[in-house]
């Protein structure tokens, strides 16, 4: 599966990115919220995980961005993070096409988990 | 009927521009002037100036086309202080018809106004308080989360890198010794993981912000996964984790819920429980319209005395700074927040010596 990670979190796109490659996944990782976006503008990806704290230009405003233009369910958007989200803005997440929550830490197995089970998506 | 008006209210006559041509003792006494000061005087004598000109002139402008007018009006008595009277001015006409003289009959409010005047501060200052505790609760509301947040960050490299470093596929296979370091780290940062969660699900329990959500599933099911969860630590800690439900249940609740308070009780017990020979048997048995978890251990038991406060937020039984057993005191009080939130309750048997089982109960059907 082609997968995007954006994350500024570099000491976690690494391990991240290493652990899906290894599972046999083309991963391509971008530590900026606007050259994520770029990068998802001009390619399709299966999978797409998200960050939402991300200096400058939020893991927010890829959604909005994606939402306008139409190609917020082009990938399997699986947002990633830290943030104590609560039941209702994950709710509302879910509702704008965003295809599951996850937060950190998790467990890398379950993540994985998570990823393959993305169907639909054609690249 | 004069004397008895006299007696009970402030009463005043005047001509049809407003000059005072008579008032009683009630009058001279709330007022504070005498007869001699009043009579020929206007009426304004009296005014306050907490009226606006408009709220006078309305009053004029309803009595001077004969009709009675009701009102309450703030006077300034001859010493500068101030009162309240509830006022009554009737127009009286002459043989021709046309108004020949006004008469007012008042009533002192002034204590009303003031106790009134007390109740609108108060509410005012409540109002004002209330505001100030819901922008606490917010901001704390926001640190809780801004706290979780920064604590979450550095702990994902930590057990990913765990993770990798385990897994022989990736970076080859490990000496015991640091296999066994991994596992040290990643336990670690498991146990602090799972301290943010329950700081954060006391925060929500506190602010009544904990959703239940409700679904219908297979008890044994979910036992059957709880003790596969803890497969690995606890042949790790060499403790024995034994399910004994038997037969077939379902039940209608949280089953996300359920599994946490599950994992509160089990991580619980495994940290007391005796190293080498632990024993933890959990099960589960149907009881009129509940089911009623258990989660059992061989450890040292909990003192009678100290039943009761083990499920208050932050209690913990030795707070020495000898005690053998680390933590926050805050997973007992997270799962009676839970088992509470679904509806059911949570109590504890347990002799000193002799083990604990920790007993929750949950309704088979909720709506």
């Amino acid at each position: 599966m082609k997968i995007l990670i954006i994350d500024d979190n570099q000491e976690i796109t690494k391990p991240l990115s290493k652990f899906l490659t290894v599972k046999g996944h083309d991963c391509t990782v971008s530590n900026d919220g606007k050259n994520g976006l770029t990068l998802l503008q001009k390619q399709r990806f299966n999978v797409v995980l998200l960050d939402l704290a991300l200096p400058e230009f939020s893991g927010y405003d890829i959604i909005d961005a994606l939402e306008r233009d139409d190609k917020l369910k082009e990938s399997a958007i699986i947002v990633f993070t830290a943030l104590s989200l609560k039941n209702e803005e994950m709710d509302k997440l879910k509702k704008r096409g965003i295809y599951a929550c996850i937060n950190k830490p998790t467990q890398l197995n379950l993540l994985l988990k998570i990823i393959e089970g993305v169907k639909d998506i054609t690249v | 009927m004069e004397n008895a008006l006299d007696e009970s209210s402030i009463v005043a006559l005047t001509d049809k521009y407003g000059t005072i041509t008579y008032v009683n003792e009630m009058f001279c006494k709330i007022s504070k002037y005498s007869k001699e000061d009043l009579i020929g005087q206007n009426h304004r004598i009296l005014k306050s100036g907490h009226h606006p000109p408009e709220f006078y002139q309305e009053m004029w402008n309803v009595i001077s086309q004969g009709k009675v007018w009701r009102g309450e009006i703030k006077n300034k008595a001859k010493d500068g202080t101030y009162y309240w009277v509830k006022t009554v001015i009737v127009p009286f006409f002459d043989n021709k018809g046309s108004i020949s003289e006004y008469v007012s009959i008042r009533t002192d409010i002034t204590y009303h106004k003031k106790i009134e005047e007390q109740l609108r501060s108060s509410q005012e200052m409540i109002k004002h308080q209330l505001y100030e505790m819901k922008e606490i609760d917010l901001q704390k509301d926001a640190f809780v989360s801004m706290i979780a947040h920064e604590l979450r960050t550095p702990l994902s490299p930590i057990m990913m890198h765990c993770e990798i470093l385990k897994n022989p596929d990736i970076i080859g296979k490990l000496n015991p010794y640091q296999s066994e370091a991994v596992d040290d780290i990643y336990r670690n940062s498991d146990r602090l993981e799972k301290l943010v969660k329950n700081l954060l699900d006391v925060e929500k329990l506190d602010m009544n912000k904990m959703k239940f959500e409700l679904e219908e599933f297979s008890v044994d099911g979910l036992m059957i996964d709880i003790c596969m969860d803890f497969l690995t630590v606890m042949s790790l800690k060499r403790i024995k984790l034994i399910n004994s439900v038997k037969g077939r249940m379902t039940i209608k609740s949280d089953k996300m819920k359920i599994t946490q308070i599950f994992s509160n009780l089990i991580q619980n017990a495994a940290d007391f429980v005796p190293q080498g020979t632990g024993r933890i048997e959990i099960s589960a048995q149907r009881k009129e319209d509940n089911i009623v978890f258990c989660v059992q251990d061989n450890g040292p038991g909990i003192p009678e005395e100290k039943q009761n406060k083990i499920f208050k937020k932050f209690y913990q039984i030795d707070t020495s700074l000898r005690r053998k057993h680390e933590g926050t005191g805050l997973g007992l009080a997270v799962c009676k927040g839970m088992v509470e939130g679904i509806g059911g309750r949570i109590w504890v048997k347990s002799k000193e010596n002799k083990g604990s089982s920790f007993f929750f109960s949950v309704p088979r059907q909720r709506e």
